[in-house]
């Protein structure tokens, strides 16, 4: 149970990122130049549970009954899907002596977190089991995954026109936290009269060592690719770009003191039996309650290496750009080990002159149903920049939707 | 070199400017409504039994069985050797000189023992003691023999010799275990008689002869101490000993009640006879009485004040089995006797007054009579009481040591904003209870108590047969608060008392196959956050 909760809360923390990763963009333009970039965004969202739920959660000191059960009467019975992405990271591109070749390198911070929540399991989360009396909560499909790592990569951009671009990286990633937890079956009955705990589990969990926390520590270590290629095309009185990206397909090894745990029991749990109701007082040995239910319900425990997939993207991007006036574009995105469904966007746009454009965006799918975003661009000839919030639908819904997402980067070119 | 440069500060600034950029995040407390199992357990009376004084019988009645000797009189108190001592020093009443190795002094002496009207002919000692005390007040050494003629083992006869120096004593012990007893005497017709005898003479290895001189005295005292018989046969005379039995009786200290009604009961009186003489018993008085309500019973049955005559038992002359008992049975029912009654009024005393007479008839076997240790005269008292009875008013109270350990360290009850405990208890015996529990302070102050009322736990009802078909399910609510919690952590003992009542007007059944579930459930609003 603390477990679950400890998944659910952690995953509606803001410092995450989410729905589309944030876009490593190696193309500055037909001439290739060098530049430094900070890139960091956050991306917290959920078509199912809801803003005024999660700031209530996060900033009030009281989550109030009437918030908890308006959110559960919105929830979905078995799906309710959260996704949490973060990433902040220094990147910068080398051009070789003003050639068509760049020397590329990222350094990034990165955490990820997913989940499924059924609405049963929120129920008893947050309002407790006893309304439920004589009754099964079944919370199967339960699952959650959650890693954090940094990442150093090197690598190597080539511009064979002056309209086209190929990139590659290469990543050592180090491991610092994870956590994996994936019930296919479990649910929670209470008799009527509360003195009989019923429960069935079928899943398990794994948690990277947790007796080394701390920014980056490792914990595991792993290696990724990044490939992609960006191509410009001219339209009438415009071009359009398109860019194409892999990031991360790679994996992590974590650590042979990682701890896996295989769950597969039915428990009744009717409460420490005291076999001598005379000599009550010595009975209760400390941790008896955990021992009694860890060895009913613990079929296999074990630590050992586990290697894990990132959770990596393939993004695709079509815009269009013009001197000025409006433009147009969309995309797609998708994910892997990120319990991620495909999600693709429309994005149109305003471009006031060379320097400064904005974009509004709207998508569907990834971790919610319908999102929108805004973007503004700022491009000057060593100075360029971009800010971008997302989940503006959670913004004017806060009862409906959840999601509070914003990516900001910064450029130098040299 | 230049664009480098900026390259690099500009990535450091970046690095700098991101890693600072963290939260920790607080969430907010809401409550929840939990229902946990805490506890949960069977109580089942046979199991608290530890004494196994309780079976079931193929209908699972419970009953109660006890044993208990009323009465064990073995050799010890029939027909004990008691200690005794011999003095045996002489003087030399005129001047002599004598040769070394020719005795000076020669004595063979009988003792006879003080026994009343006893008279043993033969004795094997299973355990005693001899310490003999020479004293030599010449010059010269001495050697000592003392003999005892009547005591043999394996044909040898028990004898003592001992060289004293000059001026010197000797004091030493020897054990007289599995030594034969003739007790009758130097010419054999006599009883309880033990002869021994003394030799001195100036030591053979002395080469000079020894002048006496008027005076000179020599001590010699022999003391027997610790006689047990492992048999002895005579005739144990004509011997009456009366027996004033007060016994104190705790059992129903421990169950107080106002009233019980015992319908069924059995028990056996048990007269073993394992000593080889004729025995008479009279039982004058048997009760019980209770000093604190001043009440007392005394017990009618055809064995009070008559006579009761015992054959004696028979001598199998075999050492491993060299016995056979003669039995005598008296059973108490409900039919005849009033044995019951001196139950029901919850005696804390039990009062005998029984003489036994050994040989009425005086020496009937010609001085025949035996006994062997370890085979007495015994009244054994068989008590089987089926547990069919119907009481009101039972108390118990049982005070304990009792210790509240919170959780470290961080203590989740701090999180509990109300509830209560709820006993769920479901009863198959026909027996109802009203439970209240206190909690004591170091000095047994009461600090509270756990219900605002005596909790009731109703009991079973039992259908014509006598068997309960349905329990009954009682639910008892203990409220919590951070206030118990605070007077639990002050308590230091715990009091639970306890009434109960059987159900119903007649007699109840108690079987072996009922018993008490009960189940502790935590029924709490709690908080997530302290």
């Amino acid at each position: 149970m603390r477990f679950v909760s400890v998944i659910f809360l952690l995953s509606l923390m803001h410092n995450a990122y989410a729905q589309k990763p944030v876009n490593h963009n190696w193309w500055v333009g037909s001439d290739q130049r060098s530049f430094i970039m900070l890139n960091a965004g956050i991306n917290a969202t959920s078509a199912d549970f809801s803003n005024r739920f999660v700031e209530e959660l996060v900033l009030s000191d009281q989550l109030t009954q009437e918030t908890i059960g308006n959110e559960i009467k919105a929830l979905n019975s078995s799906k309710n899907s959260v996704g949490l992405d973060y990433e902040r990271a220094v990147q910068g591109a080398w051009n070789l002596k003003s050639s068509s070749h760049s020397l590329l390198f990222k350094i990034a911070d990165v955490a990820h977190l997913d989940a499924n929540i059924p609405k049963n399991i929120t129920k008893l989360v947050f309002k407790g089991n006893k309304s439920y009396a004589g009754d099964t909560l079944d919370f199967s499909g339960l699952s959650a995954m959650g890693m954090r790592y940094q990442q150093m990569a090197i690598g190597w951009q080539y511009q064979p026109t002056p309209s086209s671009a190929v990139f590659a990286l290469v990543s050592y990633i180090n491991g610092e936290q994870y956590v994996e937890g994936d019930f296919e079956r479990s649910w929670l009955y209470t008799s009527v009269l509360g003195d009989t705990l019923s429960t069935s589990l079928n899943g398990g969990f794994s948690l990277s060592d947790t007796g080394r926390s701390g920014f980056a520590v490792n914990n595991g270590s792993g290696a990724a690719i990044d490939l992609g290629f960006h191509m410009q095309f001219e339209g009438e009185e415009s071009t359009w770009d398109f860019d194409f990206a892999i990031n991360n397909l790679g994996m992590i090894q974590w650590s042979k003191k990682t701890l896996n745990v295989n769950l597969d029991s039915n428990y009744t749990w009717r409460g420490i039996e005291i076999e001598d109701i005379i000599n009550v007082n010595g009975q209760f040995a400390e941790n008896e309650l955990a021992d009694s239910l860890s060895g009913g319900v613990i079929r296999n425990i074990n630590k050992q290496k586990k290697i894990v997939w990132l959770p990596g993207a393939i993004h695709a991007e079509l815009l269009q750009r013009r001197d000025a006036g409006f433009e147009t574009g969309g995309g797609w995105v998708m994910r892997w080990n990120a319990n991620f469904d495909p999600f693709v966007y429309l994005k149109n746009g305003y471009r006031f002159n060379d320097h400064i454009a904005t974009h509004l965006s709207v998508g569907y799918g990834g971790y919610g149903t319908v999102q929108a975003g805004l973007s503004g661009s700022f491009e000057w000839s060593h100075f360029a920049a971009n800010l971008e919030l997302r989940n503006l639908e959670a913004l004017i819904l806060p009862g409906r939707f959840a999601g509070g997402s914003g990516v900001v980067n910064v450029r130098y070119l040299f | 070199m230049k664009n480098a440069l900026k390259f690099l500060l500009t990535a450091l600034l970046a690095g700098v400017i991101l890693s600072s950029c963290r939260r920790d995040i607080e969430l907010a407390n809401w409550d929840m409504d939990l229902l946990v199992p805490a506890a949960h357990g069977t109580i089942n009376f046979s199991d608290y039994d530890s004494d196994q004084n309780t079976y079931s019988d193929a209908n699972n009645l419970l009953h109660i069985v006890a044993e208990e000797t009323l009465i064990s009189l073995g050799l010890d108190t029939l027909i004990g050797i008691p200690d005794y001592s011999i003095d045996t020093g002489f003087v030399v009443p005129i001047s002599l000189n004598f040769p070394p190795g020719v005795p000076f002094f020669y004595q063979l002496d009988e003792t006879k023992f003080e026994l009343k009207d006893v008279e043993l002919t033969y004795a094997l000692i299973r355990e005693a003691n001899i310490t003999i005390f020479l004293e030599n007040t010449i010059d010269k050494p001495v050697l000592f023999q003392y003999g005892i003629y009547s005591a043999t083992l394996n044909g040898d006869t028990f004898l003592v010799e001992a060289r004293i120096e000059a001026n010197d004593t000797l004091n030493r012990t020897f054990t007289l275990d599995g030594y034969e007893l003739d007790l009758r005497g130097e010419d054999g017709t006599d009883f309880n008689t033990v002869v021994t005898f003394l030799q001195a003479m100036i030591h053979p290895d002395e080469t000079q002869n020894h002048q006496f001189k008027a005076g000179d005295e020599f001590n010699v005292i022999n003391t027997v101490t610790g006689v047990i018989s492992e048999y002895i046969t005579g005739y144990f005379g004509n011997q009456t000993i009366l027996f004033e039995e007060d016994e104190t009786l705790e059992v129903f200290n421990q169950f107080p009640f106002k009233s019980i009604n015992i319908t069924d009961f059995d028990v056996n009186l048990t007269i073993d006879n394992g000593i080889g003489a004729d025995l008479r018993l009279n039982v004058q008085r048997l009760g019980s009485a209770s000093t604190e309500n001043g009440s007392s019973a005394y017990l009618s049955h055809e064995i009070m004040n008559n006579d009761q005559l015992f054959t004696r038992a028979i001598n199998r002359y075999d050492l491993s089995d060299p016995v056979k008992h003669v039995q005598q049975k008296f059973s108490f029912t409900d039919e005849n006797s009033n044995l019951n009654e001196l139950f029901e009024l919850r005696p804390n005393r039990i009062l005998a007054d029984l003489d036994i007479e050994v040989n009425p008839l005086g020496d009937a076997s010609l001085g025949n009579d035996f006994a062997y240790y370890g085979h007495n005269l015994t009244a054994l008292m068989n008590m089987d009481v089926p547990l069919v009875f119907g009481a009101k008013g039972i108390g118990l109270s049982d005070t304990s040591e009792f210790k509240f350990n919170a959780p470290e360290p961080e203590n989740p009850l701090d999180r509990i904003n109300n509830g209560s405990l709820n006993l769920i208890i479901v009863n198959g015996y026909p027996v109802e209870a009203e439970i209240q529990v206190y909690l004591l302070d170091s000095l047994n102050n009461s600090l509270d108590s756990l219900f605002a009322k005596r909790a009731l736990v109703s009991g079973a009802e039992e259908n014509t047969l006598g068997q309960v078909e349905i329990p009954t399910r009682s639910q008892v609510e203990i409220p919590i608060d951070q206030g118990l919690f605070d007077e639990l952590e002050m308590t230091k003992f715990i009091r639970v008392n306890t009434l109960l009542n059987t159900v119903g007007l007649d007699s109840i059944h108690l079987k072996s196959t009922s018993n008490i579930t009960y189940s502790v459930v935590a029924d709490i609003n709690a908080r997530t956050k302290k």
